[in-house]
């Protein structure tokens, strides 16, 4: 019954327009024009206390590659990629990829690190 | 879209490459959200350039609204995603299991053309700031 009760929590909730979303019409022959919806790509605010190494990480991680996708790029291990990953997060406080992104992105207020 | 479409999405696309100094009208980019997300157009194409996703979309028959509606846990779980909230709390938050909370982000995403979950923040990480949870 509780749990019933926590999923009733935040129903109202809307998803709200992304920022800088911009709209136009796109014809297309003998139908309804399509509409063309553009909005900005995540910005990365990359601290000074992350190490030349830790940033490319930090950049290929956040655009999605895996660990053994970055170690292959680098030409390094999977383990010596996990180790700077740690070390990464370790120096920014964050215990994921998501909370990564919310630390580094430009757009998240109040989550960024401080200039 | 078809290929003799792309010189008019080329055309499209540049034309909103050149504009982004004007300010977007809210009132046209709510409704064309709101439409999105209602499920009234659905995702045909999305693709990035000039450091911006652009998502193609069309407007549905009303008999296919339904399908790419956003529903109302698939919004939940994306918001809460967007504050960098763990699956785990997720699941605790709309009773649901872990893995039920991962596929409710996920296909929320893909209904709206986001591809990957590090985009969420910068999109609605701010939005929760202006949410209060509401105990019942």
């Amino acid at each position: 019954m509780q749990e019933v009760k926590r999923a009733e929590l935040s129903v109202d909730w809307e998803l709200p327009v992304p920022v800088g979303l911009r709209q136009a019409e796109l014809p297309v022959e003998d139908a309804e024009p399509y509409l063309v919806l553009s909005y900005p790509l995540p910005r990365w605010r990359l601290p000074g206390v992350l190490t030349a190494a830790e940033q490319e990480i930090a950049l290929a991680i956040l655009a999605g590659a895996s660990r053994s996708e970055v170690a292959q790029a680098r030409g390094t291990s999977i383990r010596t990629v996990s180790n700077l990953l740690a070390q990464m997060f370790r120096k920014l406080g964050v215990g994921s990829r998501i909370e990564l992104a919310a630390r580094l992105s430009e757009d998240a207020p109040g989550q960024g690190l401080e200039p | 879209v078809k290929t003799d479409e792309r010189e008019a999405l080329r055309h499209v696309v540049d034309s909103l490459e050149r504009n982004t100094d004007a300010a977007p009208d809210p009132a046209r980019t709510l409704a064309a959200w709101r439409a999105l997300v209602e499920g009234r157009w659905s995702l045909l194409e999305s693709f990035d350039a000039h450091g911006h996703r652009y998502l193609i979309v069309r407007r549905n028959s009303l008999e296919h609204t339904a399908p790419s509606a956003l529903s109302r846990l698939e919004a939940q779980a994306l918001l809460l995603r967007a504050h960098s909230t763990s699956y785990k709390v997720i699941a605790a938050e709309l009773s649901l299991s872990t893995a039920a909370a991962h596929n409710l982000v996920q296909s929320g995403m893909k209904k709206l053309g986001i591809q990957d979950e590090t985009e969420l923040p910068a999109l609605f990480g701010r939005a929760l700031a202006s949410h209060e949870v509401r105990e019942r």
